[in-house]
């Protein structure tokens, strides 16, 4: 009986140490930072992740192997443990390894997998070595589970990652823990904790368990140990129509059941936690076999997949996208039910809530009286246009229906009544309007006429009462002059339809005078869609203002703008909005004219009118526009393409950037124009809105979002462009244009802030192109940093020093270009 | 005697005793010991005052270093040999624990250098897993470790006779023990009076063997008798060492982003927290681990990054 007992311990135990060969070996893991420190974007932090991977790894080791002994420098987070604590801690156990476990920061665009060891001046490696040799194997290991990118660096040695070790100065490792630690270590940064997606996935324990289990893999491989089986099926689940990961789905495997997080279970522990998904599910420990996937989740169709052969050594990872399974419905239509005076020129429109089968709803869509004509989809198949053969009658009451016979791409039937429940029709009456016989006008325009502070290089906007015919326009039936001396001025002219509106736009092809008055004649000519010509002449006069603007550009949406402006839906601060019709493009046909801007930002926005608040933000996340600091001296500009609408428009800045920073608005700008309008908010001028700021616009700021709102009463559909969006100051005539435009002489312009912690803007200028380098050097004429060193442009540069890596003090920043150099002195203070 | 009375006395008492407490102060500016582009770590004075030990960068190496002149003698090469090295009380002997690394395995022994030969002698087997680093006792015919798993003595000499060991205080589990404490109550636990949150990083006990000062996490000092009585806060600090008389203590306050250093200044405190001075005032050069000489007239100190040894000469007025 005794041995039959000694007998089941043993074999406990043995299956418990599933891997022998790490017995006499030990580990310290250092999971870095403490309590929360390093917030998160969605607010978990550095911290709590790198806690959760350390003790998980621990448990790993020490469950499924014969190691020694795991230690961890915390294993909570209520403790503050500092860096020199770590070291000392390691050194005093006398641990055969170190390993400090961190996740990275920067735009929220950016995640990727970087592993540092310990390296010295001159290139070697830190001794006793080994810290090198793990990280190779770490960082492919880690990138893999994680399913994202190593960074550029790869793994790499801590004094050429950073690049600031000298024989004389600071000799490396440069990072505290390979350097003060007398064992091989090395740092791994998995992901970025400021990446949106990444650091929801961070909030789940199990996630991070599998991260862990990289780590674990990398010490076997490095001891040339096999890996156990591990059993682990894990992936992300998604809505397949939008892309958002499914909270609460529930995946049955082998008996055993994982429902992904839910605002219940976990998020309503940060902020905006009914924003956040991950999606995530994780098994482990299941056998090698064949196993029937199940996944459920409310509002979806349940789907079975099959796993047939499971990873003997890795993840297993199954992604499952999963099919909402509400019926589609109808979002909007053109004309609105109950419309009254639908032009009869037009062609009724239906958008629904996804793609549609083309032929069920050609089939299913009758419209009475009955009108000759042939129904289409659009490309992404969710819109439907009834494409009128002649034109609807003047003055008649129709009848627009489509059948529950309709069907989306799956085959489910139309919800006409939106119920939940398929198979039920839809149908509005609307009345059309009476036949025209007058010729169109032009009743607005942008600038207004009379306007006396135009700009320069203006962008003027003729708004008519109606569409005109597109082959009665031409730019021969437009003079622009001088009004002085009726010299004629050189323009381009657009033509583009809004709301059923011509609008009219020219734009300026060279510098008008300044205080100048200047003439637009559109001459008889012009005629509407039913022939009505327009017999006289229409003049508009304005004249030009006696300032400039020295302009640093934030983002005129021409380089890879879709990696840095969010998805409108993207944002949890939305509300009121119909989400399908919400949509951000950049486009091409439609942008601010010059020789090299071709894309300006398409938003479509869609308003809930039954809600009680409206707003959109669309939100730069990363990118140079987020590296323009600027303070509230300046004034803040975007060409706006509006629709007339009566909607609202408004910028969003992150304030006082380099401490507590906070979100403050301009004011709301009604959006009643046609056209491109020039849109400035001079912060020191014109005050701030109201938002979640203070109201006050502090310290260093950047820009934010762009927020759109809605005006009750108005239509809740509608479309604007925006392009060249920037900061500028205003430079009066006389003083310093064209210095400013060319430089005159080499200048290191004063630095902003300053002093500052960590980041300051250093802007200068350039009399010619030259190369250029700028050097930081601390007092004893040691080289801290190089900012930049390259062949650049004649005119108006910005680089950025980030001296989060330098103790407080003075130092020198040093401009050379073409042999000529300007220096000043520039202070950190931490 | 009413109460007004005798606060009146204690209050006359305490200002009396405040006047007549001297004040520390740095004479001249610190001086390098090492010359740049050496790197040293953790330096401690010889009880003569005559030479600082140091490791070498990582803690790789043993050196001596005269004092003043800053001549260098290397005597150990060996991964480890540099860190949480002791001085024997004759100063004849450095103790310290070496190591080797073979294909990610290590071993650590305990050894002895002779100061006037740098002949190494060994006084433990080859272990894959020792904690802690070594004391001399008293007589210097013992070492045991602190900062261990497990207590464990080593006879420094030859010799088979059985030395019983005298009062002795350690870290174990980073927490404090006290022996007299344990072989006076007989209590099975090892560890005194101090609180169970006390993590301890470092530690020294005062030149009378009374009192001990410690860094726990966050850098949190504290004084106390060795009992674990009567524990007083000293705030902010670390790597805490006695001045010769028992009445001051020197330490560093580091601050940190994480990833580096980024800021530490040598600082001394009276016993009683009635005076703490910064010494150090370099917002470039980051201090740290400082040692009172045995003369109490320099306090030495190696700096991050840079890995100089400096020596700071302090008085009284």
């Amino acid at each position: 009986m005794k041995r039959s007992i000694v007998f089941l311990v043993l074999t406990a135990s043995m299956l418990m140490a599933q891997v022998t060969g790490l017995s006499g070996w030990n580990i310290f893991v250092d999971p870095g930072h403490s309590i929360t420190q390093n917030m998160g974007v969605n607010g978990y932090s550095e911290a709590e992740e790198t806690l959760q991977t350390a003790l998980h790894l621990r448990q790993l080791l020490l469950s499924k192997t014969d190691i020694d002994t795991v230690w961890s420098s915390r294993y909570n987070d209520q403790v503050e443990v500092g860096l020199s604590e770590r070291s000392t801690d390691a050194n005093n156990r006398g641990a055969s390894w170190f390993h400090s476990i961190h996740s990275n920061a920067g735009a929220t665009t950016h995640n990727n997998v970087l592993l540092l060891w310990g390296q010295l001046w001159n290139g070697t490696p830190d001794p006793p070595v080994g810290g090198e040799a793990m990280s190779d194997i770490m960082v492919d290991i880690l990138a893999d589970v994680m399913r994202i990118p190593q960074h550029s660096w790869g793994s790499t040695g801590d004094c050429s990652f950073y690049g600031t070790c000298s024989q004389t100065g600071f000799q490396g490792p440069y990072l505290s823990v390979n350097r003060r630690t007398n064992m091989p270590s090395e740092l791994s940064e998995q992901g970025h904790h400021t990446n949106p997606l990444q650091n929801q996935l961070d909030m789940n324990t199990d996630y991070t368990r599998m991260l862990a289990y990289s780590m674990f893999w990398t010490i076997l491989d490095k001891f040339e140990l096999a890996r156990p089986y591990p059993g682990i099926l894990a992936g992300i689940i998604t809505n397949s129509e939008t892309g958002v990961r499914v909270n609460g789905a529930t995946v049955e495997v082998n008996g055993q059941s994982y429902t992904t997080d839910t605002y219940e279970s976990l998020f309503h522990e940060f902020p905006n936690g009914d924003e956040l998904h991950n999606g995530f599910y994780f098994f482990e420990d299941l056998p090698d076999t064949t196993h029937e996937v199940i996944v459920s989740a409310d509002g979806y169709f349940s789907d079975t997949l099959v796993v047939s052969a499971m990873s003997p050594d890795f993840v297993t990872f199954r992604d499952i996208l999963l099919v909402p399974s509400i019926p589609p419905y109808v979002i909007q239509s053109n004309p609105a039910g109950g419309e009254s005076s639908f032009s009869a020129f037009s062609n009724p429109s239906i958008t629904f809530s996804r793609a549609m089968d083309g032929a069920s709803v050609g089939a299913a869509f009758s419209i009475n009286p009955l009108v000759a004509g042939m129904v289409s989809l659009s490309v992404d198949q969710k819109r439907m246009t009834f494409q009128v053969q002649d034109t609807l009658e003047f003055l008649t009451d129709y009848t627009m229906s489509l059948a529950g016979t309709a069907v989306d791409l799956l085959g489910r039937p139309l919800d006409g009544n939106q119920d939940s429940v398929g198979g039920d029709d839809w149908s509005i009456q609307f009345t059309t309007s009476p036949p025209d016989i007058s010729p169109p006008f032009v009743n607005a325009s942008t600038p207004s006429n009379g306007s006396t502070t135009v700009n320069q290089r203006p962008i003027i906007n003729l708004v008519w009462n109606e569409e005109l015919h597109p082959n009665s326009i031409s730019s021969d039936l437009v003079i622009f002059e001088q009004v002085s001396n009726g010299q004629l001025q050189s323009f381009t002219l657009e033509h583009h339809v809004i709301n059923s509106r011509s609008v009219l736009v020219i734009y300026s092809t060279n510098d008008l005078l300044d205080v100048e008055a200047y003439r637009i004649r559109l001459l008889s000519g012009f005629a509407d869609l039913y022939g009505n010509v327009r017999t006289v002449q229409t003049e508009m006069d304005f004249s030009t203002s006696n300032f400039g603007y020295q302009v640093i550009n934030i983002d005129n949406f021409e380089t890879n703008p879709a990696n840095y402006w969010w998805e409108i839906t993207a944002s949890g601060s939305n509300s009121g909005i119909l989400a399908p019709l919400c949509t951000r493009s950049f486009v091409t046909d439609l942008s601010v004219f010059t020789a090299t801007d071709n894309t300006s930002l398409k938003l479509n926005y869609g308003w809930d009118t039954n809600a009680s608040s409206w707003l959109i933000r669309e939100y730069l996340s990363g990118g140079p526009g987020r590296n323009v600091h600027f303070t509230s001296s300046k004034i803040m500009q975007a060409f706006v393409f509006g629709d007339g609408n009566g909607n609202k428009f408004r910028f969003c800045v992150d304030d006082n950037i380099f401490g507590t920073g906070a979100h403050e608005v301009s004011p709301w700008y009604t959006v009643d124009w046609y056209g491109w309008k020039l849109v400035s908010w001079d912060m020191a001028a014109d005050g701030t809105g109201t938002w979640i700021g203070d109201g006050n616009l502090n310290g260093t700021l950047e820009f934010d979002s762009i927020q759109l709102s809605h005006t009750p009463g108005q239509s809740s559909t509608g479309t604007y462009y925006i392009d060249n969006l920037r900061v500028v100051t205003r430079n009066y005539l006389g003083v310093d244009e064209m210095e400013l435009q060319q430089p005159s002489e080499l200048a290191l312009l004063p630095n902003y802030p300053n002093p500052f912690n960590p980041w300051t803007t250093i802007p200068f200028t350039l009399v010619e192109d030259a190369h250029t380098s700028i050097r930081v050097y601390n007092l004893r004429g040691e080289t801290v940093a190089t900012l930049l060193s390259g062949k650049l442009t004649t005119g108006y540069h910005e680089t950025r020093w980030n001296a989060s890596d330098v103790s407080s003090g003075v130092y020198m920043i040093r401009l050379e270009a073409n042999g000529i150099t300007r220096t000043q002195k520039v202070m950190v203070l931490k | 005697m009413t109460n007004k009375a005798g606060l009146l006395i204690s209050l006359l008492l305490l200002c009396s005793t405040a006047v007549l407490a001297k004040q520390i102060e740095t004479k001249g500016d610190p001086v390098a010991l090492s010359r740049p582009g050496e790197y040293y770590m953790g330096p401690k004075w010889s009880p003569s005052g005559d030479q600082v030990a140091a490791g070498g960068a990582s803690y790789t190496g043993l050196y001596l270093l005269d004092f003043p002149t800053g001549n260098v003698q290397q005597i150990s090469n060996d991964y480890s040999a540099g860190y949480g090295f002791a001085w024997s009380h004759d100063g004849t002997r450095i103790a310290s624990k070496i190591s080797h690394f073979n294909k990610m395995r290590r071993s650590h022994t305990l050894v002895s250098f002779n100061i006037s030969d740098g002949v190494m002698e060994t006084l433990s087997e080859p272990r894959s897993r020792m904690s802690g680093t070594p004391i001399w006792t008293d007589d210097d015919s013992q070492l045991y470790l602190t900062f261990a798993e497990k207590f464990e003595s080593f006879k420094t000499d030859d010799s088979n006779q059985e030395v019983s060991l005298p009062p002795l205080n350690y870290i174990k589990d980073g927490r404090f023990q006290n022996r007299l404490v344990l072989q006076s109550t007989g209590r099975s636990s090892e560890t005194t009076h101090f609180s169970d949150q006390d993590h301890i990083y470092s530690y020294a006990i005062s030149p009378d063997g009374s009192k001990v000062v410690y860094s726990t996490a966050g850098q949190n000092l504290w004084l106390a008798k060795v009992d674990g009585e009567d524990r007083v806060s000293l705030g902010r600090g670390s790597a805490p060492a006695w001045s010769p008389d028992a009445e001051w203590i020197t330490f560093m306050l580091t601050s940190d982003d994480g990833h580096s250093i980024t800021a530490s200044d040598i600082y001394v405190i009276n016993v009683d927290g009635s005076s703490r001075i910064k010494l150090t005032e370099t917002p470039l050069i980051f201090e740290m681990n400082p040692q009172w000489s045995p003369d109490g007239e320099w306090i030495v100190y190696d700096t991050d990054q840079r890995g100089q040894l400096f020596i700071q000469q302090v008085g009284w007025r």
